[in-house]
């Protein structure tokens, strides 16, 4: 109990002009609300900081996806027809997919990862993918024979990823950190 | 003992104050938010038109043949607050082949904090 309310409750004043009733100190609550919020509104403020950071975070990682798929999509429309494989024959294709991928909200920001976009030989085998090739390097004779069905044609898959360094707002606060988020997206070009 | 006195000294009901105080504090955090995640909401809704439409473009699909029906075609599926009136969505045949952005000027009022002015704004681009 602090001195000035013993000043108040105690010594100086008639009895009958105490509001507070002395027995009642014990159970004394003025402050409590205060304190109490005042205790909470740091946490909740924490909280809807990383709401919104990780608001932010799940954004960008829809928008990197949407990229490396719009990268792959620019691949397929500008190199698909006469022009296989892409790497060698198709003069345009990065451009034309770094064009695509940094068309985002994200803009330029978004870099595509070295080495992409990259081109692959792959045949069904079974029910998965098998790689029977890269584009320097076709299977000869040109067929998937090495996945068990020589009649069929291997397919030119493009493989594009990319990669975008996100930054919270409110960093070292929000569990959200810096990181960089990576897209990826295949398509077949035949 | 005169009223003003009792008024300073007398601690009755200061709970009900307190929380008064704290009310509006954590109504105020709480209207923020709300008013934040319709921020978020309608930049996630122009996202989504944007690139519904380029998309639509992009395969030349009935409905999607000029830039007015592309425009048009985007506030369709726009499922945001309320627009002013004009079309936030605006076609170009540039970029990486069809590209549709928007804009849209989004008053943020967090209540004691202040009121800030945020352009939201989507591009989406796609061939």
């Amino acid at each position: 109990m602090t001195r000035l309310r013993m000043l108040r409750n105690h010594t100086l004043l008639n009895p009958a002009d105490r509001c507070v009733d002395v027995s009642k100190i014990k159970n004394e609550n003025g402050g409590n609300v205060l304190i109490e919020f005042a205790l909470i509104a740091p946490i909740f403020l924490i909280l809807m900081m990383n709401l919104l950071d990780f608001s932010r975070l799940i954004w960008a990682r829809m928008q990197v996806d949407y990229s490396a798929q719009m990268g792959a999509r620019a691949a397929y429309s500008t190199c698909s027809t006469g022009t296989l494989p892409a790497k060698t024959n198709c003069a345009n294709l990065t451009t034309a997919v770094t064009t695509a991928a940094q068309a985002t909200s994200l803009g330029t920001a978004v870099s595509l990862a070295s080495g992409y976009p990259s081109e692959t030989y792959y045949c069904v085998n079974g029910t998965t993918l098998q790689s029977v090739g890269s584009y320097s390097s076709p299977p000869s004779p040109f067929n998937c024979s090495a996945a068990g069905s020589a009649s069929t044609t291997p397919g030119d898959y493009i493989e594009v990823d990319v990669a975008y360094d996100f930054a919270p707002i409110f960093s070292g606060l929000s569990l959200a950190s810096s990181q960089t988020l990576t897209g990826n997206a295949i398509q077949r070009l035949n | 003992m005169t009223n003003t006195t009792r008024l300073i000294i007398c601690e009755r009901g200061s709970s009900a104050i307190e929380l008064a105080i704290s009310l509006v504090a954590f109504l105020g955090m709480l209207f923020g938010i709300i008013k934040m995640a319709m921020m978020l909401s309608t930049m996630a809704s122009l996202q989504y038109a944007a690139e519904t439409a380029a998309r639509c473009a992009a395969v030349a699909a009935t409905g999607c043949t000029s830039a007015s029906s592309i425009q048009s075609y985007a506030l369709n599926h726009y499922f945001g607050l309320p627009l002013d009136g004009t079309n936030p969505f605006v076609y170009a045949a540039s970029g990486c082949g069809n590209t549709v952005t928007a804009t849209y000027n989004y008053s943020l009022v967090i209540p004691m904090i202040g009121t800030f002015p945020v352009t939201l704004s989507a591009t989406a681009c796609a061939v």
